[in-house]
């Protein structure tokens, strides 16, 4: 708490260190309410982690960040979230642009039903390029970044549903970083994968640091060790403590994110 | 041990018992009705095919004396030349009693059912024939069967064969090629011509009328707008005097052909009764003689007789003839109706699955939809007929077809409307059937696009559209097999007994929607209750039926096929 702390005291007159910022963010379902005032300031080129019970909202909060709890009839927000310094609930947002800055990659692989080529260059066609050579640059590179494309050059134009899990998940990777996001949400995206194939997944993430801010959320502590550099512990609706994941592993300062981290409850 | 004293105790109550217990039961009455539903469809499709079928193949010409010892007071005739088409025991007290003398040693008779043909010697075309008055009974190779264009079917043997500017070629073993060489020149020069007729009728002479139509229309139009001038009235008469000369002259050609046509020639044939009976070669449709033909002419005749079914329109009150009319109705009608659904049943699916809140309404809707599909389809019909066709149709004929008034055009049923009410009638299958394929698109697929960037129309188009396109189209093909298998709505709006004229042909606008058109269903209920004939119609009922089950059939597999293919393509997505 304390680094965040002198973290925002130094730093804040730059604002671009800091990726997203929520100030007393709640969110309703209905009636029922799920996020109670969250207040977090996730740093730029940085990978955080949220970890916490089921239930307990990491994912609801994920889904605040693009806005994709839009999609909810019921959901309701209150609050505020900046990204890049622009808050993205104002009324005049577009949310076409606010989704291609912050990309999203699910806990299950979700690959279109269509060749390999076509699901990464989806985005950039939504985005409006459709010019051929600049389409496969962006596809190939993308591919690279997340070193897929050793496996698929010679198939590009086969169905994506024939590759493995592993494959699957690194092939939404490639489609979400082909728009060049800023930020990179991720929803638990080793939960459905083979050790193998999340150990590839945990080096991918190492390699994002330089260019987006990377945003995960997991179940398993020892991922969230190993990959990130800040973990905000959430328990029921609530942010019990942010910080450094050196810090939060070794000495919290709550007694429910030790109990957590030793695996007391959860 | 305690176990098998138990057991022992019970033997008796418990063997049926625990028989009962086992499910057992369930089994047999499963593979019963499912054996009774398979014996049942295998059945009906049997009975159809061969009935349908029958109708094609030729058949041998009996050539037999007749004494009439059973019937007392019908004129006795000596020899009949006749098709069986089938055979009946009958009792023979109870034929007493309607009038036949038998000997009362004989407890039951054979009754033959034979088509006579020939009109005008015996007083019904179809006859029973008590079996034991048949004497002599032979199939010569001599008898010839002409099917006529009016007038039906004559069994005869060949007099004599006049073509014109030829001497008269008289029957006779030896020239027997001969004739049939003859017969076959003539018979095509007689189908030149009649195709030549045809063409003038429904090309010049039928865009002559559709110009003067519209001659009439467009001074009817201009009458209604008050404009007409002595100048135009004295323009309009010219152009008519004009047209009417024209139309003498093609009548006048019109006439000499009909003059050359029935100049070709003619046959004269001797009948049973040894009457002589002209005809002339234009009104032979087809002559053979059955009782000679081999394996290979018998397969060609059966060929060409379902290519006439197909090809040609509906002789002698739809008891004769091909269905050609019918099938093609039934085939445009279905199209247009799948234009009017697809798009109609596409969109309220998206709208109810995609886009609309789940609320009341939402649920009153698609209940509403559901029932769609239960009600009677005759509903449909009364409905078309009281909103489309006489509010909507002639609102519509009041504001565009004024000048055709008082004679309806779209208030009145035809094309248009029948497929309307099929377009209605099968919304319901459409709808389901997409909304089923929308539900299966995995809800993560459309968040992917979503969080690229799409917006939900983007998602639609791209991920949701596509994917559901084996779904849809499995309702597209059911909602036509069902229009295609429809009868009782369309003989409000816009089917009919007989309407030889295409609603596709040269003159514009091209597709006549506001035309009436046959349709296979309707051809089968006309000829089943309706015709004037029935022994002579009822082969054609089932080649109707065979033909329309084939249709349904073929367009029910292919919907099996697609959503399999499709399916498999998609299959990994629905773990």
């Amino acid at each position: 708490m304390e680094e965040i702390k002198n973290y925002s005291k130094t730093d804040s007159h730059s604002i671009s260190d800091i990726a997203v910022e929520t100030k007393d963010l709640c969110l309703f379902y209905g009636d029922k309410q799920v996020l109670f005032d969250i207040n977090m300031q996730i740093p730029n080129n940085k990978v955080t982690a949220f970890i916490g019970p089921s239930g307990c909202g990491k994912s609801t909060l994920l889904r605040c960040f693009n806005r994709m709890n839009d999609l909810v009839d019921t959901c309701k927000i209150k609050g505020k979230i900046h990204i890049a310094n622009y808050d993205i609930y104002n009324q005049n947002i577009n949310i076409s642009q606010l989704r291609q800055k912050v990309g999203m990659v699910f806990q299950k692989p979700n690959p279109f039903p269509k060749s390999i080529f076509e699901n990464v260059a989806y985005g950039l066609r939504i985005h409006g390029i459709n010019n051929k050579n600049e389409l496969s640059d962006r596809v190939e590179s993308a591919l690279r970044a997340s070193a897929l494309w050793t496996e698929v050059s010679n198939r590009l134009n086969d169905n994506a549903l024939g590759l493995s899990g592993g494959q699957q998940q690194r092939l939404v990777i490639a489609r979400a970083i082909a728009v060049q996001p800023q930020v990179l949400l991720l929803d638990e995206p080793a939960s459905a994968l083979d050790p193998i194939s999340t150990l590839k997944i945990e080096e991918l993430i190492h390699t994002f640091k330089d260019k987006y801010t990377v945003v995960i959320v997991t179940h398993n502590m020892q991922q969230a060790s190993r990959v990130s550099d800040y973990t905000a512990f959430m328990y029921m609706g609530s942010m019990v403590e942010f910080g450094t994941t050196r810090i939060i592993f070794t000495k919290p300062k709550k007694q429910k994110t030790e109990d957590y981290i030793t695996g007391r409850y959860g | 041990m305690i176990f098998e004293d138990k057991k022992d105790s019970h033997s008796i109550k418990s063997k049926s018992y625990s028989w009962f217990k086992s499910g057992k039961p369930w089994i047999w009455i499963q593979a019963s009705s499912i054996s009774v539903s398979i014996i049942l469809i295998l059945g009906l499709f049997t009975l159809i095919l061969y009935q349908g079928l029958i109708y094609f193949i030729p058949k041998n010409v009996a050539s037999f004396e007749y004494e009439n010892s059973c019937i007392s007071g019908s004129p006795s005739i000596k020899r009949i030349y006749a098709v069986e088409t089938r055979s009946e025991d009958r009792a023979s007290n109870i034929m007493r009693e309607t009038g036949y003398i038998i000997d009362p040693s004989i407890d039951t008779i054979t009754m033959n059912f034979y088509h006579f043909g020939a009109r005008e010697i015996f007083s019904s075309e179809f006859g029973w024939i008590c079996e034991s008055g048949i004497q002599n009974l032979n199939y010569p190779d001599n008898i010839f069967t002409v099917e006529q264009f009016e007038g039906g079917i004559l069994y005869a043997t060949i007099e004599q064969l006049y073509i014109k500017d030829k001497a008269p070629l008289p029957y006779s073993e030896d020239n027997v090629s001969q004739i049939e060489n003859e017969l076959r020149h003539a018979l095509s020069q007689v189908d030149e011509v009649r195709s030549r007729i045809d063409s003038l009728l429904i090309n010049d002479i039928g865009s002559l009328n559709y110009q003067i139509e519209q001659l009439r229309l467009d001074r009817r139009r201009l009458e209604l707008d008050g404009m007409i001038q002595e100048l135009d009235s004295m323009d309009y008469n010219a152009k008519i005097a004009e047209f009417n000369s024209k139309y003498d002259e093609l009548n006048k050609i019109n006439q000499e052909l009909k003059a050359q046509i029935e100049g070709i020639g003619y046959i004269d044939l001797r009948l049973s009764d040894e009457t002589v009976t002209r005809v002339l070669l234009s009104n032979v449709n087809r002559i053979y003689s059955p009782n000679s033909l081999g394996f290979f002419s018998r397969v060609t005749l059966f060929m060409d007789k379902v290519w006439e079914f197909l090809s040609e329109p509906p002789r002698e009150s739809n008891t004769a003839g091909g269905i050609f009319p019918a099938l093609f109705g039934t085939v445009l009608m279905v199209f247009i109706m799948t234009i009017m659904v697809t798009p109609l049943g596409v969109i309220t699916a998206i709208y109810i699955h995609e886009y609309s809140k789940s609320n009341i309404i939402t649920r009153i809707i698609r209940i509403a939809i559901n029932n769609l599909a239960g009600i009677p389809s005759v509903v449909y019909g009364i409905f078309s007929l009281g909103f489309f066709i006489y509010y909507f149709g002639s609102r519509i004929d009041e504001i565009f077809y004024k000048e055709y008034l008082p004679t309806p055009v779209f208030g009145t049923p035809g094309l248009l409307w029948a497929s309307l009410t099929l377009a209605l009638l099968t919304i319901p299958v459409v709808v389901v059937a997409t909304e089923e394929g929308l539900a299966r698109i995995p809800r993560s697929l459309k968040e992917a696009s979503l969080a690229l960037g799409a917006n939900k129309a983007e998602t639609l188009f791209k991920i949701i559209l596509p994917m559901a396109t084996p779904s849809i189209m499995t309702g597209i093909i059911l909602a036509i097999a069902r229009a295609a298998g429809e009868v009782a709505p369309l003989m409000l709006v816009g089917v009919v007994k007989l309407a030889p004229n295409l609603p596709i042909d040269g003159i514009p606008p091209f597709i006549h929607l506001d035309q009436k058109i046959m349709h296979l269903g309707f051809y089968i209920h006309d000829v089943a209750l309706q015709s004037p004939n029935i022994e002579a119609s009822r082969p054609l009922i089932y080649a109707a039926s065979l033909l329309l089950l084939l249709i349904i059939m073929i367009l029910n597999f292919t919907a099996v096929k697609v959503r399999n293919h499709l399916r498999e393509k998609y299959k990994s997505l629905e773990a």
